[in-house]
């Protein structure tokens, strides 16, 4: 073609044994007027397992697109294995594997030929060494019984693993895996990290980890970085992120005892538990006991990830919030909710019930504190508008009717809350954040799997990731297919 | 690279389903003029028909003329826009460039992929034609064997092979022009559809100028403008003329269309 200028890209490789397996410096993109990924600096070494982290939309997936020579930065440097993207792309890429957002894979072919095609590619996959490789990647990510089956018969787990399958594919330096569990269940999600776990070990592989899972990068990594609206907010050790805040929490059936002999020390008091400024919990323990105080729990207390990453970033950018914003407030009545469930809007006024008056009108029960609805709120479409007047009833005068059982307003204890008024938050100091955590912005949104998360011994459901692993005993294991 | 994505091509079986419906329309006239033996009337009609009844060894350029404006064209705009387009809908083409495949690599073995398969079309188109020809209304015997070119002088059967052979030449070069436009549409959009669509709409927008006596001035610019004169490789001597132009113009639009695609694909941030 007399239009196609030679190849670019041909440049002899750089130095590959540089010091580090990723580094970006002053990496920024801008589209138009938004700035996507603004002087991002990344420091990624040899053999971490690095959590890249951030709300969605904070510019994660722009960043590995650039280290993947996919997008082109606005300005700054990208250097993967100590080579210059997009430059020396291709003296290095070869060494890379990636995952990058969703798997991705021709529907019509097999697990096999689809990554004999992509293999073939490239440079860097040989072809002799082509049909084992693919054999041992599918068998590494448990699909070595796929058989001819297409791709596009394939259920969401199954493709996840054939695309980690493509990832591992040449044995790379280093990996690069956007989302890598998407899609997985927890078993499937157990087995992928402990395979991550097992190459870094025992291989060497470097893994960068972009997630917005936090429990997946807290099993997993060493160090994080922790990326908001573009900028790299954070990048340090999970250890160090993680030490102790110098308090010690405990519970003690006791607790206006431990109060009084704590006295200044103390931070924080709800009901039984106490946060007491501690360095050594032994000694408060002693202290504690020497005054007789009984003892039922006590912890030093350490941040965990969701709170270091709550408090870094600011929200997602897939939450559009309506035209008034949650100003003060909101954040601390979720919080009070005791739920993880963060991002719902905050607790509005209780909903009265559905009142046939029975008197001659309807008022709010005196005595009650009514609480004015947060500035973030909005009326629900259930509720009745708060200054709708009741109307009197016009002909009732006999009250012999049998009245649904329902106490009377001035019966009821402040804050006590009404039969089906579900929603109020409550207000008392007995609410409060269960482990005095930071206090969550409202749009962040925790890994659904946080609590579900099992313990990584812990046997889930033997049979239950079953359809999306093709086993090796099964009869079409031992079909081949060649590209 | 080339290897891959012609494996690539070659095992999709829209591939071959297209091929199969270029080849059915030749065929089905074939059919339907043998079994009628009406043929239209000199200088109306494709190009050719009125002559096939007489001598089959024609066959093969008639079925050229009935598939080069229309059949070919769409078939050749769906496999180019799907070129680069298609990849992208189907997320692949971020894996092929991390892979790293090269952007320019990947753009030539397309292009390389684009070319085969418009041969691959000719070649059957004009094989088919050839037996199906030659079947039904025989090799034209009673008349020495000899073919009546378009000018009315006789061709040996020698001569007729030969050009068949850069009829078919010329209709693949022809094809090219709406490829690089194809090509470079998939280039720009995430939708091969609409590269597809777009190219067409290329095709039809020329075609419909070249029928507006207002649009004279433009016309031998218009990319459809010379298709038809592979006609004139039938005339004895060759008229050369519209021949030459012909390939002048459509190679002035597959270098600009596809520096463009070059310049655009090269440079592209992909978020596909």
């Amino acid at each position: 073609m007399t239009a196609t200028p030679p190849p670019s890209g041909r440049v002899p490789a750089g130095p590959v044994t540089g010091p580090a397996a990723i580094r970006t410096v002053g990496l920024t993109k801008r589209y138009g007027s938004v700035t996507a990924v603004d002087g991002i600096e990344l420091d990624v070494p040899p053999g971490d397992i690095y959590g890249f982290l951030g709300p969605n939309g904070s510019g994660k997936t722009t960043t590995v697109r650039m280290l993947l020579g996919l997008v082109l930065p606005t300005a700054g440097t990208v250097e993967v294995l100590g080579a210059r993207i997009p430059k020396h792309a291709r003296s290095v890429l070869h060494r890379v594997g990636a995952l990058v957002e969703a798997p991705a894979a021709y529907g019509h072919l097999g697990a096999r030929a689809n990554l004999s095609i992509m293999d073939a590619a490239g440079p860097g996959g040989s072809r002799r060494t082509r049909r084992a490789r693919i054999d041992q990647a599918l068998e590494q990510v448990g699909l070595a019984g796929v058989g001819r089956r297409p791709v596009k018969a394939y259920s969401l787990g199954m493709r996840q693993r054939l695309g980690i399958a493509a990832a591992l594919l040449r044995k790379p330096d280093l990996l690069i895996l956007d989302e890598p569990t998407n899609g997985l269940d927890p078993r499937g999600i157990q087995e992928i990290r402990r395979l991550l776990l097992d190459l870094n070990a025992s291989a060497g592989t470097t893994i960068f980890l972009s997630s917005h899972l936090l429990a997946e990068v807290e099993h997993l990594c060493k160090r994080v970085g922790v990326v908001d609206r573009g900028r790299l907010v954070l990048q340090d050790s999970l250890a160090a992120l993680r030490a102790p805040t110098g308090s010690v929490v405990l519970r003690t059936p006791d607790p206006e005892w431990a109060v009084g002999v704590l006295d200044g020390d103390l931070r924080e008091r709800s009901g039984d538990r106490l946060v007491v400024r501690a360095t050594d919990p032994a000694e408060l323990n002693a202290r504690l006991v020497g005054h007789g105080i009984r003892i039922t729990e006590l912890t030093e207390q350490r941040r965990t990830l969701e709170e270091v990453v709550l408090a870094a970033t600011t929200g997602s950018s897939d939450r559009v919030d309506a035209a008034v914003p949650p100003t003060v407030g909101p954040r601390a009545e979720v919080l009070s909710t005791g739920d993880s469930a963060w991002d719902r809007p905050p607790a509005g006024p209780p909903v009265p019930l559905p009142t046939r008056p029975a008197r001659d009108t309807f008022s709010w029960p005196a005595g009650r504190d009514t609480p004015e609805p947060g500035p973030g709120w909005q009326p629900s479409r259930y509720e009745p508008a708060r200054s709708e007047p009741a109307r009197p009833e016009p002909a009732r005068s006999e009250p012999a009717r049998p009245e649904p059982v329902r106490p009377a307003p001035d019966d009821r204890r402040p804050g006590q809350s009404q039969p089906g008024l579900g929603s109020e938050p409550s207000r008392s100091g007995s609410a409060q954040p269960p482990d005095g955590r930071s206090q969550p912005g409202p749009g962040w949104q925790p890994s659904p799997s946080d609590s579900a998360q099992p313990p990584d011994d812990a046997e889930v459901d033997p049979g239950g990731s079953a359809a999306d692993r093709a086993g090796s005993d099964q009869p079409e294991a031992r079909s081949e297919e060649s590209a | 690279m080339i290897g891959v994505e012609l494996m690539k091509m070659l095992r999709r079986p829209r591939t071959w389903v297209v091929i199969a419906l270029i080849d059915a329309l030749p065929t089905l006239v074939a059919f339907l003029l043998a079994l009628t033996d009406v043929g239209p009337r000199p200088g109306t009609g494709p190009a050719f028909l009125s002559a096939v009844l007489n001598n089959g060894v024609l066959f093969p350029a008639a079925a050229l003329a009935i598939v080069l404006p229309l059949f070919l064209p769409v078939s050749v705009a769906i496999v180019s826009g799907d070129s680069i387009a298609g990849e992208a809908q189907a997320g692949t083409l971020r894996y092929l460039l991390a892979r790293p495949a090269g952007r320019t690599r990947l753009l030539v073995a397309k292009l390389v992929t684009v070319l085969v398969f418009v041969a691959m079309a000719v070649v059957v188109v004009v094989v088919t034609g050839y037996f199906v020809g030659t079947s039904l209304f025989g090799t034209g015997q009673l008349a020495g064997g000899n073919i009546v070119s378009v000018s009315g002088e006789p061709l040996s059967p020698h001569q007729a092979a030969l050009r068949t052979l850069l009829a078919m030449a010329y209709v693949a070069f022809s094809m090219l022009g709406v490829a690089a436009m194809a090509v470079f549409l998939s280039t720009l959009t995430d939708s091969p559809l609409a590269a597809a669509m777009g190219a067409l709409a290329f095709l039809v927008a020329s075609s419909l100028l070249l029928t507006l006596d207002a649009a004279d001035s433009i016309r031998p610019y218009l990319p459809t403008r010379y298709w038809l004169a592979f006609v004139d490789l039938f005339r004895q001597p060759i008229l050369w003329r519209d021949i030459v132009r012909g390939v002048g113009l459509q190679s002035l639009y597959v270098a600009v269309l596809l520096g463009a695609a070059w310049a655009n694909f090269s440079t592209k941030d992909i978020k596909s």
